[in-house]
């Protein structure tokens, strides 16, 4: 029990918060545009503090630690006949493609084993094989004036863009390979965009189409309201 | 010099900008995750219900399996 005013404020605070905490329903009211404002500074002074050319740790193997959790937002696992899938490369490029599972994996490819980092919380070790998304601009001949690049799906159409630098890093890739293995359809088969340069969210799973765009056309989760930029 | 109760007013109105510091930080948290659900255009809403039923999980990890496999081996 509270002893005195002061026990007593400090408990009303925390309460206040809790209920505050407790009715997350709230629409967040004036706070948005502040909120909203907010953002680009600090995707700035993200920009500042991490450099984008910089390249991830690679890993030895034995070094997995916790199992990697799937993610899908449908309500149950998304699944695609193999055959019939077909990877979409559109927007701004001067040659649209159509890629089979089999076309994606003559283009040249790259195998990664780094560390991811989740905004829930874990980490784990994992290796991915796929094609870096510059290689996939380089054949769509993607327009250089075109500053995003786009990721969607057939996870009941979750979909993220991204900035060009980001999603040009050598270590961004378009991966259907996972742990020496092919992508399963836990982790986002017949192929995922995967960087550990961000956080998992913004690595689209389930993909049906990469566009380079001249506009951000955001994403599922960053529509919410989660950070549209999300480096690490 | 302050007296006592003086000394417990100024205490009382820290702990009320406080108290009201910690609950507006954490309305803007949650205002944070709250915000309105994405504009995608309709037209390019790929919705789970309206998609054919894909086929079972395990059949599809055969196929991924035998496109790696004939990958490895050209």
């Amino acid at each position: 029990m509270p002893t005195d005013r002061r026990d007593f404020l400090k408990l009303a605070a925390a309460s206040a918060a809790g209920l505050v905490a407790g009715g997350c329903g709230w629409e967040g009211g004036s706070f948005k545009s502040v909120l909203r404002w907010w953002e680009k500074p600090n995707e700035v002074l993200q920009r500042a503090l991490t450099d984008p050319h910089r390249f991830a740790k690679e890993h030895p193997e034995g070094r997995e630690g916790a199992p990697f959790p799937q993610y899908f937002i449908s309500p149950r696992l998304p699944t695609v006949d193999v055959a019939s899938w077909r990877l979409k490369v559109g927007g701004a490029v001067g040659n649209p493609l159509n890629l089979s599972l089999a076309d994606l994996m003559r283009l040249p490819r790259s195998t990664i084993r780094v560390r991811h980092y989740c905004v829930e919380g874990w980490t784990a070790v994992a290796e991915w094989t796929g094609v870096p998304v510059a290689e996939l601009a380089v054949a769509a001949r993607a327009d250089p004036a075109a500053g995003f690049v786009e990721f969607r799906s057939f996870d009941s159409g979750y979909w993220s863009s991204w900035d060009r630098e980001s999603a040009f890093h050598p270590q961004s890739l378009i991966a259907y390979g996972m742990n020496g293995g092919p992508l399963m359809p836990g982790h986002g088969a017949p192929a995922r965009l995967y960087s550990n340069r961000k956080y998992g969210y913004k690595s689209v799973k389930y993909l049906t189409e990469v566009n380079f765009l001249p506009v951000n056309t955001g994403g599922y989760y960053e529509n919410l309201g989660y950070e549209w930029y999300a480096g690490l | 010099m302050l007296t006592r109760s003086a000394q417990a007013g100024h205490s009382m109105k820290r702990d009320f900008i406080v108290a009201t510091l910690v609950a507006g930080s954490v309305a803007a948290g949650c205002a944070r995750e709250t915000e309105d659900r994405p504009s995608m255009p309709d037209e390019r809403k790929v919705l789970m219900d309206s998609m054919p039923q894909g086929p079972p999980a395990d059949s599809m990890a055969a196929e991924m399996e035998r496109a790696w496999e004939g990958d490895s081996a050209r």
